[in-house]
């Protein structure tokens, strides 16, 4: 935040860049910036890249034009009526734009070469110019997001979506690419691309016939249509991409693959109304089998998407179940990657936090086994999920389940253990389990019988250890499990030791004067 | 202490006010030696004399001045040791003292209280540390007790004053209750005592900023506000000034909460202070608004990240500055109108805060400010009064740069006529106030000015204006630098390639010549012109085209005779001020030789290297080559001649490499070590194996300056990049260093972020930089130019793990920038390429993998290909591994 005093105002005033120093400064940068890119050339030829099909998104239709303009000759030239160097000028725009080092993306902008695209977007007789002013605008909405804001505000979008039926393939595939640009850079562009009808645009595209690269770039985009809150994309267009994205899940191409799931677990990551029609589509099974790609790439937003799914109904949570995801998210929580890992046991945390029959289903998988394992050595945000499956089943399972918890599958050790961690909310949400199971053993008569087993796990050391933590929940909660299962006795004493909270309003002087009825009297 | 001793020292203060020289000085003296055989004794004895209404006012007032000057300072470094120095005095003494000044309280009858600053100064030392808890208390009562007198009052309310504006954030929070009692009940309209009052309002500025829980409070807040407003209509402009202090901090802090006060209250309060004729409070009324603009222009940046983002904004803007602009617009140009005629730098005045708060309302309302401004310009450009040419010209120049480009555009073009006229108006006023217009002009929409219409007519009137002076002269010197910034960039087609010619070529030599004697002027030193006009100098030699080069030339030997000449002036050197301006000079001159040598041609540069280098090296041997400007420009002016003349800087080491190694152990001064250090690895880049013979001593000094514990920071991310430079052009030769640099590059990666540090991380993130240029500079020297990578490279081996971590420690948090993410992806491939299929496990990685895909979409082509690239490397290791 500036706080500009009277002082930085001084030195605003018929400022100008003339400053000893700070040109220094500015020079010195060049110095660096310079010496920095000589390095990174000098590295860069070193490696053996080639980088013709590395970066082109499309393959250069035309020869290479030896001929060279500057920004004034090349909007010269777009501007002239001349239909050749018409060409000409848009051609040397759209490399000027894609070249690799600072494209003079604003330096054309101010030259006012949108609009001029976009009229050359529009002209059904010349293919190849239409194509030019798509690649070019495709490279202007491909960077900031006020580079991109220039390029809707020219109203490029309905164009764009009018080049999708156009009978060259090119076209209409760079047409994909723009949008695809422009919708992923954030809500309010990613609305308007839609508000234009977008939907009824790519639909009709996806067929059989369909080439996987236009394939891969159309679910590239559909999959940054679905993505971003605030708000959310109108659910009644989105709606209409989920048969098409569940009948994607069969595809066998990775990139596809991906981008679908993607897609889903956008959707997915919001109501249950929106959770439903994902359901409705059919595509829980096929996310599903997903689960067990040798691809970190499909499984990470396909188990993303199952995750938000379990966050829904338990009717919903079902339809995983039926599906069959249980073993593999088993399986996965023995991923030997950590992240995936912690994905799997936050799905199936939020399963054990839904009904007995879940919980029965969890434990029947055998899940139980490897959420034991991942709390004794898998990765740290891998063990604070983990503990989140174990609490909530103490929270909403059977008494049987429970003790099956302690006794079949001797979870209690991992599980005190955690309470070492560093991770105050961790520490809570094993306090809160450990809660829960004293409770449920004081109905059952073992309280005794738990207190033993804590305090021989180490508990009663790491609960008395944590009386001393910073964080006020966590002594708290620690000192009334000690006072309640742990202490005989003399609790009064202690109660006093409690804090109290205080009392924070500023109190006035009695003489205060009482604010005039009707505001201010000046 | 006796009473004679006592009755000594009065004496003595008493003569800190003495007209006669030879007393104060005696007294002085005398005092700095009695704190210095017994400070805790000499400190007492001050209180005492402080809180004994029978001495003289006099001798009380010194007493507690010497007292509060040994209890704070200036110097941070000095008021620690104060603290420190007063928790070791015997705590009864320490008592004593505090009962003394809080006694004196309210016992002075002269103005400011002595007494609060001292009792502010020990509570600035004690509150931290829970010492002295019933101050706060003790003050509010003084204040608000009904028997209290007025100098009770008015020098409690001062104490606390002090206190809040130098306590350590986070200690008055909890007391802010209290505090803002006694603040509010000083500041209310019936309290008698403008003193009071004052005190009072003068104390709520400096407490605002922990005060925050009490303006989330609906009722608390009311109340504050309306105790400011009432303050603002006060009769006494000071009382006056200072609650529109408040009303301006407050709105910084607080302008969530200001809806339901501002048509109401801070809008006619506010506007009414702009239009005052007392200075003080239109500055007030002015820096209002502006602030006002500031915060709505950032809460609009905010915003529109949010929406980026995809999420709500925290705060949103209520547009308040839009609402007033027809309001506040007409009452600025008027006070613009009011300049100062013999304008002094230092004053500040409404005409100028006008001019700055126009500025930020442009920027903030954009567009929208046009027809309010308008109407005042058209009336008033040509006015037979200089003082309305001048407001409307400082008008159209203060708007320019809020304006969209396609509203401004034909404005200035319609304007241009009336404003080259104006470049020779008969009020120097006026002309420097064009001259900064032009300048804006140049600088924000130069298209307005490079174009066939206007060009030369501009051109000619420029540059008669650099004979003009001083400060237009050097208004003049900046436009030229836009101009020249936007004709090059208009010319270039292919970034990195000069282009044939340019807008400017025909003038090009004129420009030249005409900057070149402006830089000579004989008052080159008033409005800092002589720097300005070199750096448009420099400017446009970084800027010229192909069909200029031969002025180029010709201004490389202008300068290097220039360089030659000034050294020849060292003996004429008299006294400071000179040897400030001659090393200005100098490295000015260095800086403007890099930007002519960064444009000479490959195939001229051996005809006058030898001359330059001879100059640059009598320089380093100059007593002028001991200031660290110089040097540091000097080092740079090298660095452009090695990229130059690549391995033909070889003849030169034998010379320079003692000045080298001087550089890179100035290791104190280390903006110069860090140039040295830079230089080394351009050097190094250049000369590859020529470079054998230096290694040993070279490596050696930068060693030692990684271990030397005092050495800035900032020199070590350098250091590291420079082992990156040196093993790759040296090879297998870097061997002998190999473990120790790849065990001090284990330690620097293993220091870790901290969320809560912003300039440690942005340091680390510098530092982790540095070390992947440093690894891939190794590995790519070992493995060497073949296909199949040199054995050379298993070294290596025994920190692959380690590296790799690091790789991922880097992935992992976050926040990677575009050029991080190309070097480590550019890293991974060289990996790959050294090592082959046994690296495919390390590399299997999600961490790996998710962070290669995340650079794949980067905006930056660059990252794109480096990551595209390395992960194809990764795959074919993996099938290597399959096929084996």
């Amino acid at each position: 935040m500036s706080k500009a005093d009277s002082n930085s105002r001084q030195g605003s005033y018929k400022a100008n860049s003339i400053n000893t120093q700070d040109s220094r400064m500015r020079r010195h940068e060049v110095t660096i910036e310079l010496r920095k890119s000589k390095k990174e050339d000098q590295m860069f030829k070193r490696r053996n890249i080639n980088d013709e099909d590395l970066t082109s998104p499309l393959k250069e239709l035309n020869g290479q034009s030896p001929v060279q303009l500057s920004v004034d000759e090349i909007v010269a030239a777009m501007n002239s009526e001349d239909q050749e160097r018409q060409f000409l000028g848009m051609q040397s725009a759209r490399k000027m734009l894609s070249r690799e080092r600072n494209p003079p993306i604003d330096l054309m902008i101010g030259h006012g070469i949108v609009p001029i695209c976009i009229r050359f977007l529009q002209n059904t007789n010349n293919s190849m110019l239409q194509f030019e002013a798509a690649w070019a605008l495709t490279n202007i909405a491909s960077g900031t997001s006020d580079q991109t804001r220039c390029v809707i505000e020219h109203n490029a979008v309905p164009h764009f979506v009018a080049l999708l039926q156009s009978k060259s393939m090119n076209l209409a595939e760079q047409a994909v690419w723009a949008l695809g640009n422009i919708a992923g850079d954030g809500a309010a562009a990613r609305d308007i691309v839609i508000h234009h009808n977008v939907i009824d645009g790519i639909l009709p595209l996806i067929n059989n016939e369909t080439p996987l690269s236009f394939l891969r770039n159309i679910v590239w985009l559909m999959s940054n249509l679905c993505r971003n809150k605030n708000p959310s994309p109108p659910f009644d267009q989105v709606k209409r991409l989920l048969p098409v994205l569940s009948q994607l899940l069969l595809s066998q191409d990775i990139q596809v693959l991906a981008d679908a799931c993607w897609a889903l677990s956008y959707v997915t990551d919001d109501d249950n109304t929106k959770i439903q029609a994902v359901v409705d589509s059919d595509a829980v099974p096929r996310l599903v089998k997903l689960l067990q790609m040798d691809e970190p790439s499909i499984i990470v937003p396909a188990l993303r998407s199952v995750g938000n799914i379990v966050t829904g109904t338990d009717q919903q949570t079902d339809v995983v179940i039926a599906s069959g995801g249980l073993p593999r998210l088993g399986l996965l929580l023995q991923h030997n990657k950590s992240n995936i890992v912690k994905e799997a046991a936050w799905t199936v945390s939020n399963i054990t936090a839904g009904n007995q029959k879940q919980i029965q289903a969890v434990i029947q998988a055998g899940i139980f086994q490897q959420l034991r394992t991942v709390l004794e050595k898998g990765d740290f945000k891998a063990q604070k999920e983990a503990a989140w499956a174990v609490t909530n089943t103490t929270t909403s399972g059977t008494p049987e389940q429970i003790v099956d918890l302690i006794e079949k599958y001797k979870i209690l050790k991992p599980f005190i253990d955690l309470l070492d961690t560093k991770d105050p909310r961790t520490i809570k949400v094993v306090q809160t389990g450990l809660s829960n199971l004293f409770a449920l053993a004081e109905k059952l008569g073992g309280t005794e019988n738990l207190c033993l087993m804590v305090e021989e796990m180490g508990g009663l050391d790491k609960l008395e250890t944590l009386q001393q933590h910073e964080n006020e929940e966590v002594y708290k909660k620690a000192y009334a499990i000690i006072d309640t299962y742990f202490s005989n006795g003399d609790d009064e004493a202690e109660q006093e030791l409690a804090p109290q909270e205080v009392n924070g309003a500023l109190e006035f002087n009695a003489t205060q004067p009482k604010a005039p009825e009707g505001g201010y009297t000046f | 202490m006796t009473s004679d001793i006592a009755m000594q020292l009065i004496a003595i203060l008493e003569k800190t006010v003495s007209p006669d020289k030879n007393e104060l000085l005696s007294a002085k003296n005398f005092l700095e030696q009695a704190a210095a055989s017994n400070l805790p004794e000499f400190l007492k004895a001050l209180s005492e004399i402080l809180v004994n209404t029978a001495n003289s006012a006099v001798a009380r007032m010194a007493a507690g001045l010497q007292l509060k000057n040994h209890l704070t300072s200036k110097d941070e470094k000095v008021s620690q040791q104060y603290q420190d120095r007063w928790h070791q005095f015997p705590s009864e003494i320490r008592e004593l003292i505090k009962n003394n000044i809080l006694a004196a309280l309210g016992t002075e009858n002269t103005r400011p209280s002595c007494a609060a600053q001292c009792v502010a100064y020990v509570a600035v030392i004690e509150l931290p540390i829970n010492r002295w808890p019933m101050l706060i208390q003790t003050l509010v009562n003084k204040v608000v007790s009904e028997g209290s007198s007025e100098m009770h009052r008015e020098s409690a309310l001062e104490a606390i004053g002090y206190i809040c504006q130098d306590i350590r954030f986070g200690v008055m929070e909890n007391q802010s209750n209290d505090v803002l009692t006694a603040i509010i009940h000083g500041m209310r309209k019936v309290e008698p005592s403008n003193h009071v009052r004052l005190a009072a309002t003068t104390a709520l500025h400096n407490s605002l900023e922990f005060t925050k829980s009490n303006f989330e409070k609906d009722m608390e807040r009311n109340f504050i506000m309306e105790v400011v407003c009432e303050a603002t209509q006060c009769q006494d402009s000071q009382i006056c000034v200072a609650a529109l202090q408040c009303l301006v901090k407050i709105m910084t802090l607080y302008y969530q909460y200001m809806e339901p006060y501002m048509a109401q209250a801070l809008f006619p309060i506010t506007l009414a202070a702009m239009k005052s004729d007392n200075d003080a409070v239109a500055l007030q009324g002015i820096e209002f608004w502006s602030n006002v603009c500031d915060e709505e222009i950032d809460l609009a940046i905010e915003s529109q990240e949010a929406t980026d983002q995809g999420r709500a904004p925290q705060r949103v803007s209520k547009h308040y500055a839009r609402g007033a602009l027809q309001f506040l617009t007409p009452v600025l140009v008027e006070k613009l109108t009011k300049q100062d005629e013999c304008d002094d730098e230092d004053t500040w005045s409404p005409a100028k805060a006008a001019s700055v708060c126009l500025m930020v309302l442009a920027t903030c309302c954009e567009d929208e400010i046009v027809p309010h401004v308008l109407p005042f310009i058209k009336e008033n450009i040509e006015s037979p009064n200089w003082r309305f040419r001048d407001a409307a010209v400082m008008t159209f120049g203060s708007v320019l740069n809020g304006l969209e480009t396609n509203t401004l555009k034909p404005l200035v073009e319609q304007a241009m006529p009336t404003l080259i006229r104006l470049m020779y108006d008969s009020s120097v006023i006026v002309r420097d106030t064009i001259a900064w217009t032009f300048g804006r002009i140049c600088d924000i929409i130069p298209e307005a000015a490079i174009n066939e219409t206007y060009l030369q007519t501009l051109l000619e009137c420029f540059v008669k204006s650099l004979k003009s002076e001083p400060r237009v002269a050097a208004n003049v010197c900046w436009a030229f630098i836009g101009l020249s910034d936007a004709a090059w960039e208009a010319a270039v087609t292919n970034d990195g390639e000069t282009p044939e010619t340019y807008a400017l070529s025909p003038y090009f030599e004129y420009i030249i010549t005409q900057l070149l004697e402006t830089t000579d002027r004989s008052d080159g030193a008033q409005a800092n012109l002589r720097c300005a006009a070199y750096q448009a100098l420099m400017d446009m030699i970084k800027n010229s085209p192909l069909d200029c080069y031969l002025v180029v030339q010709r201004t490389t030997l202008v300068i290097l005779e220039r360089l030659n000449q000034v050294m020849q002036m060292e003996t004429q050197i008299n006294n400071h001020s000179d040897r400030h301006q001659f090393n200005d000079l100098q490295s000015l001159l260095c800086a403007t030789l890099q930007s002519v040598l960064r444009k000479v041609h490959e195939q001229d540069a051996p005809q006058i290297s030898d001359a330059i280098m001879t100059a640059l090296l009598t320089m380093f041997n100059s007593s002028a080559g001991k200031s660290g400007v110089v040097q540091e420009e000097a080092f740079l002016a090298v660095s452009t001649l090695v990229e130059l003349l690549g391995a033909q800087f070889a003849k030169y080491m034998p010379a320079f490499k003692d000045f080298l190694v001087m550089g890179l152990k100035n290791f104190q001064e280390y903006q110069v070590c860090c140039a040295a250090v830079g230089l080394t690895g351009d050097i190094f880049r250049a000369l590859k194996d020529l470079m054998v013979p230096y290694s040993n001593e070279i490596m050696t000094v930068l060693i030692n300056n990684l271990t030397e514990p005092t050495i800035h920071r900032t020199v070590k991310p350098q250091v590291l990049s420079a082992f990156g430079d040196i093993a790759l052009s040296i090879g297998n030769h870097f061997l002998p260093y190999l473990s120790m640099v790849l065990d001090m590059l284990r330690v620097a990666s293993n220091l870790q972020t901290d969320a809560n540090n912003f300039d440690m991380n942005e340091y680390i993130n510098e530092l982790r930089e540095s070390i992947l240029e440093a690894y891939t500079g190794i590995i790519q020297g070992l493995k060497g130019v073949d296909q199949t990578a040199h054995t050379d490279v298993m070294h290596m081996e025994p920190h692959l793990m380690h590296i790799i971590s690091f790789i991922k420690r880097i992935a992992q948090e976050g926040d990677v920038s575009d050029s991080m993410l190309a070097s480590a992806a550019g890293f991974i491939g060289d990996l790959c390429t050294s090592f082959g299929p046994r690296l495919y496990p390390l590399l299997d990685d999600a961490i790996i993998t998710q962070f290669l895909a995340e650079g794949k979409r980067s905006k930056a082509q660059r990252t794109k290909m480096l990551c595209t690239w390395a992960v194809k490397e990764i795959k074919k290791i993996n099938t290597q591994v399959i096929t084996q």
